[in-house]
């Protein structure tokens, strides 16, 4: 039994300690090609602040628009609520790319009103739907799950000591899904700074649309190796920053 | 009538009917029981009252306002019913303290905050727990959590207190203060107090009334010393365990000829014509054994087909000369005084029903007596 939990931990160091050496191997690869002076830092500050306003936007979006999703799958509202829950999760399991094609061909065919008023194709407000059309399914999926964690009869007991629907729903189910909504937000933020696929369809490769993965992929296409490693570096550092604060909600649900 | 009237409820739950025509009256003041094996619809019962479910027919009025009728089609939303649930695991919504528990009935009608902390302080003080306001409830002890539970449904000014199964999780100690407790706050308060309970024990130390739910249907409705002494009269011998006997009336008024017994002597008429069939009902420890020298009349000898010593004396099944197979409960120090021994299987002896202590009801033909031939599958 020991033995077997040595080797398993042994996997969880090793896989863990190849993902720190790459990164290492970046970083002394970086220094040493060109070292801390030579990089754009604009273009990296740049992007990053793109990344985080676009993330934040679609994760406030899609954890808002899970919130009565999540609810009624979890309670179970709806009749054929199995089969809405399965259109309403595709996103989730399909190539990130195809939703953007996906979302490319409706706004350039019979949704043209909707970009005409809106200005969403290939500008900076395409790259929040792109990433909202991705996470959202994750969030309704997490947001459900916050949900199912509080028995209906907290419902019932407020509501048989007088709350209304609304009053049991915002005083007692939604604080203690609160976790559920927390670990949500984390998700769909981690998952929507390295959108690449539906965000390249929809936004656009190019300079004003360049969010961490998009400035990346520019960086490598262009042949500026270093200034796509020193990237790849800060979407770490970001990623790291995210996964802890995932790992801090968890140490307080535990 | 005030208090909680439910009558003629049919709930279908997962595709499968629970309640079954169930009817029962709690009135206002006192502490109502409804007894019955897991599974039997207490907690759908009471999830009903409180609109938690849906019936499919039936009515439900609580401090006489009808807040639920299929035919009439009155539906009351949950939180107008004046209805306050106590479940099983308390519910205390754990992101509260204990007095936020409490403020949450008042505070959703809208009293304001003078009100809600008068309330609060109230209903705390009821049930002792006016000193843990500022608690969690995961810092509260099983008890605890129970009484502040049912401080916060008082503190709504129900009509009604839903009780499902309040004593399951609670330590000895604190069971036997919450069985004082309960009939005490619904006297002060004047709610109708609905507790289900698989417990005998708890509804007998509790209830001044007590229903017994099974298939489907509450049965009973008497108080715990009219439903131990006329279980027959209520449908209720054979949940509580009493020896069912057939028997045909003679023509003495006060003796019946039990089948496999004998002749069994009576305390009160039968009520039944001659040759009539009677049911007759035992409780297992009013079974004397061994009969008293002094027993002139309904003495029997037996043969002990098992006897198990247990926590509070020996369970013996008991067999007559006549095939009669009985259940008696005896002391063990009754029987070491009487015998010498503890009795083994295989021993013969003699047992006494006292006439007062039997229970007889006619199978058919008198209107009371509708229900035992259901219950034995004579009917």
């Amino acid at each position: 039994m020991r033995r077997g939990a040595a080797v398993l931990s042994a996997l969880v160091v090793a896989s863990a300690a190849a993902v720190g050496l790459l990164l290492a191997y970046l970083a002394a690869w970086l220094l040493s090609t060109r070292g801390p002076a030579g990089l754009d830092a604009g273009l990296a500050a740049r992007s990053l602040l793109l990344s985080i306003l676009t993330a934040s936007a679609a994760t406030v979006a899609a954890v808002a628009a899970a919130v009565p999703a999540g609810y009624v799958f979890s309670r179970g509202l709806l009749p054929w609520g199995r089969a809405l829950e399965v259109l309403l999760l595709l996103p989730f399991a399909m190539p990130p790319v195809a939703v953007g094609a996906m979302l490319l061909f409706a706004l350039t065919g019979p949704l043209r009103p909707l970009d005409e008023a809106l200005g969403i194709v290939f500008t900076v407000k395409g790259l929040v739907v792109a990433q909202y059309m991705v996470v959202y399914p994750m969030a309704v999926r997490v947001v459900k799950a916050g949900f199912d964690a509080v028995p209906p009869r907290y419902e019932a007991v407020a509501r048989s000591l007088g709350c209304s629907w609304w009053c049991s729903f915002t005083r007692v189910v939604l604080p203690m899904a609160r976790r559920g909504l927390e670990a949500a937000a984390v998700l769909a933020f981690t998952r929507s700074l390295g959108e690449f696929g539906a965000s390249a369809m929809l936004a656009g490769v190019k300079p004003d649309t360049a969010t961490l993965p998009i400035a990346i992929y520019l960086a490598f296409g262009g042949g500026d190796t270093a200034t796509g490693v020193a990237l790849i570096l800060v979407s770490a550092a970001a990623a790291a920053s995210s996964i802890a604060v995932l790992q801090r909600l968890e140490e307080r649900r535990g | 009538m005030d208090g909680v009237s439910v009558r003629g409820l049919y709930v279908e739950r997962g595709g499968r009917l629970v309640l079954r025509g169930a009817s029962l009256e709690a009135p206002r003041g006192s502490v109502t029981v409804v007894l019955g094996p897991n599974g039997a619809g207490k907690t759908t019962l009471l999830e009903a009252v409180a609109g938690a479910v849906r019936p499919r027919a039936g009515e439900i009025l609580v401090g006489g306002r009808l807040v639920y009728s299929g035919s009439r089609g009155v539906e009351l939303p949950p939180e107008e019913r004046r209805a306050a649930l106590v479940p099983q695991d308390h519910a205390l919504f754990p992101h509260m303290t204990v007095y936020e528990n409490i403020a949450l009935g008042p505070r959703a009608r809208g009293l304001p905050p003078g009100e809600v902390r008068r309330l609060v302080h109230w209903a705390a003080g009821l049930v002792g727990v006016d000193s843990l306001l500022d608690r969690r409830p995961g810092e509260l002890s099983g008890g605890q959590r129970q009484r502040v539970a049912i401080a916060r449904a008082l503190a709504a000014e129900p009509e009604a207190l839903l009780l499902d199964e309040p004593f399951s999780a609670l330590d000895p100690v604190a069971r036997k203060r919450m069985r004082r407790l309960l009939p005490r706050l619904a006297r002060e308060t004047g709610v109708a107090a609905v507790m289900v309970t698989h417990s005998f024990s708890d509804a007998w130390a509790t209830g001044s009334r007590i229903y017994i739910l099974e298939d489907g249907v509450a049965r009973g409705g008497a108080s715990p010393r009219e439903l131990a002494t006329r279980p027959l009269r209520h449908g209720a011998a054979e949940v509580l365990g009493y020896n069912l006997l057939e028997a045909r009336a003679t023509g003495d008024p006060y003796t019946v000829e039990a089948r496999g017994l004998g002749p069994l002597r009576l305390a009160e008429p039968h009520g039944a014509a001659t040759g009539a069939p009677v049911l007759v009902a035992v409780r297992p420890d009013d079974v004397v054994v061994p009969a008293p020298p002094t027993a002139s009349v309904n003495v029997y000898t037996v043969r002990i087909l098992e006897a198990v010593v247990t926590r509070y004396g020996v369970r013996l099944v008991l067999e007559a000369a006549g095939g009669a197979v009985l259940e008696a409960e005896a002391g063990r120090g009754q029987l070491h005084a009487a015998l010498g021994h503890i009795p083994r299987e295989g021993e013969q002896l003699a047992i006494h029903i006292p006439p007062g202590l039997v229970d007889a009801e006619p199978l058919y033909g008198a209107s009371r007596s509708a229900s035992p031939a259901r219950r034995v599958g004579l009917g």
